[in-house]
């Protein structure tokens, strides 16, 4: 049913969530039909998968005489990436005058088209369905009443249509990833005629095989509806969208550069400074980051410690109270679930602190089906954490921290790597753990998120002596890079033994009983398939990450980089790369193909997995 | 609100410019600015620049990019032929666009009023040695605040079609 810009509703929508706001008009698309409707500069747009798997199509005019339409292709060229995101820097559909039209604010979905066309009569006729509705030609006869001409196919914004474009220039589809009720909320710039449809193809699986409706709303410029991206991670776990931490308030004074990353908004680098400037704070001096998208569980009880040693791969029998240990949960064939670190907080009494909200269901699936008396309960919402590294992160936390009364150090110099203790930072209780992600001296510190932004200014203005500098994700992943520290997707995934990842040294196959994984790994010891080196590339391009090693001048391909920077302390093209065993050995000769992998080859000598400071004395000093 | 104060601006058109720019860019772009002038060219990030100098010659080198540089030099410096040792695989030519010169603090007080940037840069404030892409009207400028030869001062860079147009943005009372 198409109701017409400002007609109330005809009744109460219960089959659509609950409205983000006041909402100004709404509209239910029949399916297989198309509306066309006006916003104002400012105001919000919902548009609403009902049932789900269901694409709608939407196309935007500014103008007078509607004459500049939203383009896809604009949009790609600018953002340099194939949609817009919500929140950060690339949230913008530009228009053919490369003036920003709409910007997308929410999206529960997050899997959406900008290479096709609306479909079209000629895709049916092409496949015997002469006469088929087309969303194409449902816009045509929309917007015909604007004075707008009809057009074979319309390059629309396909939402909630599943394509994916590959390497090879293939366009693949399938059915939407949408479930009942996810929504993408869009803000447009200026004065706007728009039109969405309810994708008439039951021709193929791009709607489930099966039209539903599509409903949209308007909301007005107060309701000032914040960036959200929509992430599910497992079956079992609700929607989660992205949020602030404790510091996000205080980074965003300082910088817009914001990305989603693993459910939070992080910062990508700050205006005036650039990861270059931040990177060298960090080796330098000191730097400050927001690492509060780490995952933190408590788990405790009688068989914590059992749990936790059927589960992760270190040995923690011998974990003392105020210690921590780096290693990675472990699947039945070996693989990587997650990597993180155990802290021994208490007698019966640990924190598990990762990257994915999975890792507290898979130790609470666990200990249910061992029948442990052990709890897992997540706890990331009260413990936010910041990381101070550098060479001077020590003196510059030393005369702001008192450690608690009964742990054996009473003096930050006596906390050594992997340690850790509560104390007070100007009177604000935090935890304060000797470990990092960066290769460098450096503390993390855990603090509850009332206290958040006062920790960071406190810091901030200490660090002013120091010359510190707040860092964003992009220095962070060159410093990381350089030390050989893992990150999840790239050097390890759940097909990925911690062999292959580079961290073998920390499954405990000698002095643990059984645990998850033992038998896997006991063979894929002696022999995994790829193991992680560092390579030191000849000349200055780098690598991205995915391209091919080849052993010098032969055709077949001997492993793949998992990562690739130009080191500034190295002053040298580097990369982290998983090669057969047998082109492991430090100093081994190999190319890495860039392109096409074929046009140019470059060598590149391998190397410890930790290109910088592989002692890691800098680390433990 | 009350109406900005009306801010005077002396400003130089391209032909009074009392430098020469240079550009250079390519894979081994900062290898090549490193040994031209120092490693500390490699902790810019883009857009900052530093205050260098070439077989004695002052000279400030921007960096715009991985592997993309900006240099400003006397203009009895021949920079090609600084660059002509070198086994870098770079080009090198001068700088196309047209500049105004302006003092730094009523340039820089004007700019914030008449310039509009993305959100990711800040033109309030742009400290010494900071450069940003901003338009003005439409017009697309790179406002660098640069240290020339000891001095700071607001170089506005644009095309040569647009300098008139952003000239007269300056000049307008605020």
């Amino acid at each position: 049913m198409q109701v017409h810009p400002g007609s109330p509703p005809l009744a109460p929508h219960r089959d659509v969530p609950s409205p983000l706001g006041h909402v100004m008009a709404e509209y239910r698309i029949a399916a297989a039909t198309a509306i066309a409707y006006r916003v104002k500069a400012g105001q919000y747009i919902q548009i609403i998968d009902i049932e789900g798997s269901q694409c709608s199509d939407f196309l935007a005019f500014a103008g007078d005489r509607h004459q500049e339409a939203l383009d896809s292709t604009v949009t790609r060229t600018l953002l340099g990436q194939a949609m817009p995101q919500p929140g950060g820097l690339h949230s913008h559909y530009f228009s053919q005058a490369m003036r920003p039209l709409v910007t997308v604010v929410q999206d529960t979905c997050a899997r959406h088209d900008s290479f096709m066309l609306a479909c079209t009569a000629q895709y049916y006729e092409d496949a015997g369905y002469p006469g088929h509705p087309s969303c194409s030609e449902n816009f045509n006869q929309v917007l015909a009443d604007y004075g707008i001409a009809p057009r074979a196919g319309w390059p629309a914004v396909n939402f909630f249509f599943n394509t994916a474009a590959a390497a090879t220039g293939e366009i693949t589809s399938a059915e939407s990833w949408s479930r009942p009720g996810d929504y993408v909320v869009l803000q447009a710039q200026t004065d706007l005629l728009c039109a969405s449809s309810a994708c008439p193809d039951d021709i193929d699986a791009a709607n489930g095989w099966r039209p539903t409706a599509i409903h949209v709303r308007i909301y007005g410029a107060e309701a000032d509806l914040r960036p959200t991206i929509g992430r599910r991670v497992a079956r079992a776990l609700p929607l989660r969208l992205t949020q602030d931490s404790a510091f996000t308030p205080r980074i965003r004074s300082l910088t817009q550069n914001l990305a989603e990353y693993s459910g939070f908004w992080v910062p990508l680098s700050y205006p005036h400074q650039g990861d270059q400037a931040e990177y060298w704070a960090l080796r330098q001096r000191v730097a400050l980051m927001d690492l509060s998208a780490l995952r933190k569980f408590e788990v405790s009880g009688p068989a914590a410690l059992a749990l936790l040693q059927w589960t992760f791969s270190r040995n923690l029998a011998k974990l003392d109270v105020g210690q921590s240990a780096y290693g990675c949960l472990l699947n039945p064939h070996g693989g990587m679930i997650d990597d993180g670190i155990v802290f021994r907080l208490g007698a019966t009494r640990y924190r598990y602190v990762g990257n994915c909200d999975t890792d507290g269901l898979w130790l609470q699936e666990v200990a249910q089906r061992q029948g442990w008396a052990a709890t897992v309960e997540p706890s990331s919402h009260r413990w936010h954490n910041l990381a101070l590294q550098g060479p001077a992160s020590r003196e510059l936390l030393r005369s702001l921290v008192a450690i608690d009364a009964g742990w054996d150090v009473t003096d930050l110099n006596e906390l050594t790597y992997f340690r850790f203790v509560t104390g007070q930072l100007n009177d604000i209780p935090i935890l304060i753990s000797r470990t990092g992600y960066t290769g460098e001296l450096g503390y993390e510190l855990f603090v509850h998120p009332e206290q958040g932004a006062a920790l960071w200014d406190a810091l901030m203005q200490a660090g002013t002596a120091y010359d510190l500098l707040p860092l964003g994700m992009q220095a962070l992943d060159r410093a990381r890079i350089e030390a050989g520290l893992l990150a999840a997707g790239r050097e390890f995934s759940d097909l990925i033994s911690p062999y292959q990842a580079g961290i073998g040294w920390s499954v405990a196959l000698k002095s643990k009983a059984d645990f998850i994984g033992r038998a896997a790994l006991e063979k894929l010891r002696d022999r995994p398939p790829f193991v992680a080196v560092g390579l030191l590339l000849e000349g200055n391009e780098v690598t991205g990450g995915g391209q091919c090693v080849y052993p010098v001048e032969e055709r077949w391909r001997v492993g793949h980089v998992t990562s690739g920077t130009f080191s500034p302390v190295l002053n040298r093209s580097i990369a982290l790369a998983q090669v057969a065993p047998e082109y492991a050995a430090p100093g081994t000769v190999l190319a890495v193909g860039l392109l096409d992998g074929l046009k140019r080859r470059i060598p590149a000598e391998v190397g410890p997995l930790s290109l910088y400071d592989p002692t890691k004395s800098r680390a433990r000093a | 609100m009350a109406a900005a104060a009306p801010v005077s601006i002396a400003s130089s058109p391209m032909d009074e410019l009392d430098c020469r720019l240079w550009d250079f860019a390519g894979v081994d772009g900062l290898q090549t600015a490193i040994a031209l002038f120092s490693a500390a060219v490699s902790h810019l990030a883009p857009f900052q620049s530093c205050a260098v100098s070439l077989n004695s010659a002052p000279a400030t080198v921007l960096r715009l990019c991985e592997n993309n540089f900006r240099v400003a030099l006397p203009e009895n410096v021949d920079f090609r032929a600084a660059l002509t040792p070198l086994p870098s695989n770079v080009w090198v030519k001068p700088c196309q666009t047209a500049n105004l010169v302006l003092p730094a603090a009523a340039g820089l007080e004007r700019l914030a009023q008449v310039a509009v940037t993305k959100p990711r840069f800040r033109l309030s404030p742009l400290p010494l040695h900071r450069a940003v892409p901003a338009r003005i009207d439409g017009t697309a400028i790179l406002a660098w605040h640069q240290l020339w030869p000891e001095h700071p001062r607001l170089l506005i860079q644009t095309a040569r079609v647009d300098i008139e147009s952003v000239q007269a943005a300056f000049d307008r009372e605020a």
